[in-house]
């Protein structure tokens, strides 16, 4: 394996693959900060110019994209709290509180930072673990994949602590969105009111803009008028230094850690990555409190970017070993396998070796890559905080609008889009916190088809949920983290008031 | 009388000149392939290499369009309301538009599109991980009788022709076996992959590179496999001699509006002929598992009433 990655290092060290890499990198960074466009779109759109490029040299084009696009995808979340995937929504929480404050420069560099630290360390585990992960990503069964949603879920009772009630009202409502549509397991209509376009549910891009990005123009459209709040908003160039990013090595190292092992399970992947661990390090951080989170603290941003970005070697490995797919970029790559020619499954490592390992490289020079351009683009973004708010404003709702237009190329979703802003916006004005939402709407589907396809699995026997040790401990940190809440909650109860996210949706 | 009649003879004839003109300049703009189905999928990638075929024979770009949303319901109504104009061709498998008509009381019928004609033919296929010891249909009956409600088969989604192959033939051998429905191909990949389901029924070619590594086994066939690439499976058992008398899997079709007008669905059933005979075509098909297919407008078209007829009957038989 190592003469391999080496032989694979001296090939893409030359002229063209170098420049395809950083092609690649540029145009997904450019990508993701349009909430409009994402990874596979670009991916598809470049396919057919490849076709009559050499296999190797497509692939570093698509690494680029694809590694580039998940950093990219942090600026609209905190320049314009407008993120085009799901992905990138967690970065939001703190990113843009942060650069309201007059402190996108940190924030970006942050991002940055973490988005290249979490790829690089990620890149080394997977690479040095392949069959390990390779075996995670096959043999991570329905229950097991229920349960990790079902810790994510608990923990989001972090997210609302203080306002319980609120909290878990946004998380139901989030689980009522999610389930419109047919029901995989019984093929029953669910909320479509028999209209054809809801058959497979509420575009999920298009929720997610809305709620956050048509919900944030709205309320800050009342800001209008009062000029001196929205002029005090400058926002700072300054970079962070590498000590304060090193410093905080808990949130980037959690991040990396879920990013590698939940990010490589098909179904799972970045979307429930960047939430498990943004929680895990808002519940155990001490300096700030948990109660800072959401109101643009560095470890915010830190935790999920890094998270999403060790993904991207998490999920090539069950793509590249076994022609599973981890998410939609996956999917396309692996389209794009057959229309070169190649046959991708379990026998692409056995006959296309040199092309696995050149997709290997091609994942850590993008990532470094995308580093020094991340890093240099990063004033050019700032600049756009600098304009006066409300001419941000147009811009956020037509990249809103393209966003949800996009997940279906058509009318609908923008009207869904703006329906859940106005939802949103009314929401927050009654103290609830559009986060919860959306985080009921990303594990509602994952919790419930993976509860119902365990029960089926086992013919309907509840056992199937403890049956193994990974199972066992996950039940107990459920059963742990539940208890710890309930003491917490009991304990804070005389002094609580609305806190957390609630208190920094407020800043809006 | 006499002027009259040779007047609407004048406009008849420059009429049809016209439109013999805009026939004969067939496709007179950019043609779309119109995929109901996110990137990435087989029926998507298997647009890109059609498309690609089509773009050498017409000389300019042929664009491929995924239209996803409402479970394949944008893509069908879109065509549905489209001009008819040739330029627009919706591109599906049979079987994942008769199943949802049936299944999912959907707002068009497969008679409300006009056929090209039909380029790809996969069998739905029967797969078992080697570690089941599952080789053949026998021995999953025999397991199966042995151990009744206890064996599982993974299908794509209920609403597939997966789950119609399954019931039917569990429902006319009485297997009392549960069926485990997905969501869609990659996850059933994964299950029948990591040895999750005792068998897994889903389209071929998929996982045909693990049939040929000896981790999975092909036990049994929807339709005949003749044309498949990898000869050592072309052999394998075919449901009907399970007594399902019908072929199950699915033809990706060509499909336009049904009023298009006749003249332009022959001309671009003409191109779509030379595209599917192509070079670049069968070399694409090589790749992807399978030789290409050429069923001309009514052949597809009496195909696709006949699955539509038999996923009826099996549905009312055995899932009702």
């Amino acid at each position: 394996m190592i003469d391999g990655l080496l032989e694979a290092f001296a090939g893409t060290a030359a002229f063209w693959p170098l420049f395809y890499i950083l092609a690649g990198t540029v145009l997904g960074i450019m990508v993701g900060a349009l909430p409009g466009l994402s990874s596979p779109m670009a991916i598809i759109v470049l396919l057919p110019i490849t076709y009559t490029m050499e296999t190797i040299s497509a692939f570093q084009l698509m690494i680029g994209i694809y590694v580039g696009t998940k950093l990219g995808g942090s600026y609209a979340s905190i320049l314009l709290r407008t993120p085009g995937t799901p992905a990138a929504a967690c970065t939001a929480l703190d990113g843009f509180p942060m650069a309201e404050k007059g402190r996108a420069g940190e924030a970006i560099g942050f991002s940055v930072m973490s988005s290249t630290m979490g790829g690089l360390i990620g890149w080394v585990v997977a690479v040095s673990f392949v069959p390990f992960i390779a075996s995670v990503a096959l043999h991570s069964e329905p229950a097991d994949i229920a349960l990790i949603g079902i810790v994510g879920l608990v923990l989001v009772s972090a997210f609302v602590r203080g306002s319980m009630v609120r909290g878990l009202i946004g998380v139901l409502l989030g689980l009522l969105i999610a389930s419109v549509g047919y029901d995989l397991q019984d093929g029953v209509e669910r909320y479509t009111f028999s209209h054809p376009m809801l058959a497979s549910g509420l575009p999920f891009a298009a929720v997610l803009v809305g709620f956050f990005g048509i919900t944030v123009v709205l309320s800050d459209l009342e800001m209008i008028g009062r000029r001196s709040e929205i002029a005090a908003r400058t926002s700072e160039i300054r970079l962070p230094s590498p000590a304060a990013f090193f410093r905080r090595w808990r949130a980037w190292s959690i991040g990396t850690g879920y990013g590698v092992l939940v990010g490589a399970i098909p179904g799972v992947g970045a979307d429930g990555s960047t939430f498990l661990s943004y929680a895990t390090v808002r519940n155990q951080s001490r300096n700030p409190p948990p109660e800072a989170f959401g109101t643009g603290v560095p470890e915010g941003i830190i935790a999920p970017e890094s998270s999403n970005n060790a993904t991207t070697g998490g999920t090539m490995i069950p793509m590249l070993t076994l022609g599973i797919p981890g998410d939609g970029s996956t999917a396309v790559m692996l389209g794009a396998m057959i229309l070169h020619g190649l046959e991708p499954g379990v026998m692409l490592m056995q006959n296309n070796a040199s092309l696995v390992y050149g997709i290997l490289v091609a994942i850590l020079v993008a990532t470094v890559m995308m580093f020094f351009v991340g890093w240099g683009a990063s004033r050019a973004f700032i600049r756009v905080l600098r304009q006066e708010r409300s001419l941000l404003f147009p811009f956020i709702i037509v990249f809103a609008s393209i966003g949800a237009f996009a997940a279906d190329n058509g009318p609908f979703p923008i009207y869904v889009a703006l329906a859940c802003g106005i939802a949103g916006f009314v929401l927050e004005k009654c103290g609830f916190s559009v986060v919860t939402i959306v985080l009921g709407a990303v594990l509602g589907p994952i919790i419930e088809y993976n509860v119902r396809l365990g029960l089926a699995y086992s013919n309907g026997d509840w056992v199937v949920f403890v049956d193994t040790w990974p199972r066992m401990v996950l039940c107990a940190v459920i059963v742990l983290l539940v208890s710890n809440e309930i003491w917490r909650a009991t304990r804070a109860r005389p002094s609580a008031t609305g806190a957390g996210l609630d208190k920094g949706s407020e800043t809006t | 009388m006499r002027h009259p009649l040779i007047a609407l003879a004048v406009a008849a004839t420059t009429a049809l000149a016209a439109w013999t003109g805009a026939v004969a300049e067939y496709p007179s703009d950019t043609v779309r392939v119109i995929v109901p189905w996110r990137a990435g999928g087989g029926t998507d990638t298997i647009a890109r290499g059609f498309a690609a075929a089509l773009e050498e024979q017409i000389g300019q770009a042929v664009v491929v369009d995924n239209l996803t949303g409402g479970n394949g319901n944008r893509a069908h109504m879109h065509m549905k309301k489209a001009r008819p104009d040739g330029l627009q061709i919706l591109l599906n498998g049979s079987s994942d538009m008769n199943s949802a008509i049936i299944f999912q009381n959907t707002p068009y019928n497969y008679d409300d599109f006009a056929c090209l004609g039909a380029i790809y033919r996969t069998p739905t296929w029967i797969l078992s991980h080697k570690e089941t010891g599952i080789t053949s249909i026998d021995q999953f009956f025999e397991a199966a009788r042995g151990s009744p409600g206890e064996l599982t088969v993974g299908v794509g989604s209920l609403a597939s022709a997966h789950n119609v192959l399954a019931q039917a033939l569990m429902g006319v051998n009485e297997i009392d076996a549960r069926v485990i429905p997905f969501d869609g191909g990659g996850p059933l990949k994964k299950a029948i992959l990591g040895n999750q389901v005792s068998i897994g029924v889903i389209h071929s070619p998929v996982l045909l590179d693990a049939v040929k590594s000896g981790d999975v086994n092909v036990i049994g066939t929807g339709g005949s496999l003749a044309d498949i690439v990898y000869e050592p499976v072309r052999g394998a058992e075919t449901i009907d001699a399970h007594g399902v008398g019908v072929e199950i899997g699915t033809v990706r079709g060509l499909f336009v509006p049904r009023d298009t007008p006749e003249e332009l669905l022959e001309a671009a059933s003409a191109l779509m002929e030379k595209a599917a005979k192509s070079e670049a075509f069968a070399t694409f098909g090589a790749r992807f598992g399978f030789k290409p297919i050429w069923w001309d407008r009514k052949t597809h078209c009496d195909f696709m009433a006949e699955e539509n007829a038999a996923y009826r009957k099996i549905k009312a038989d055995y899932i009702d």
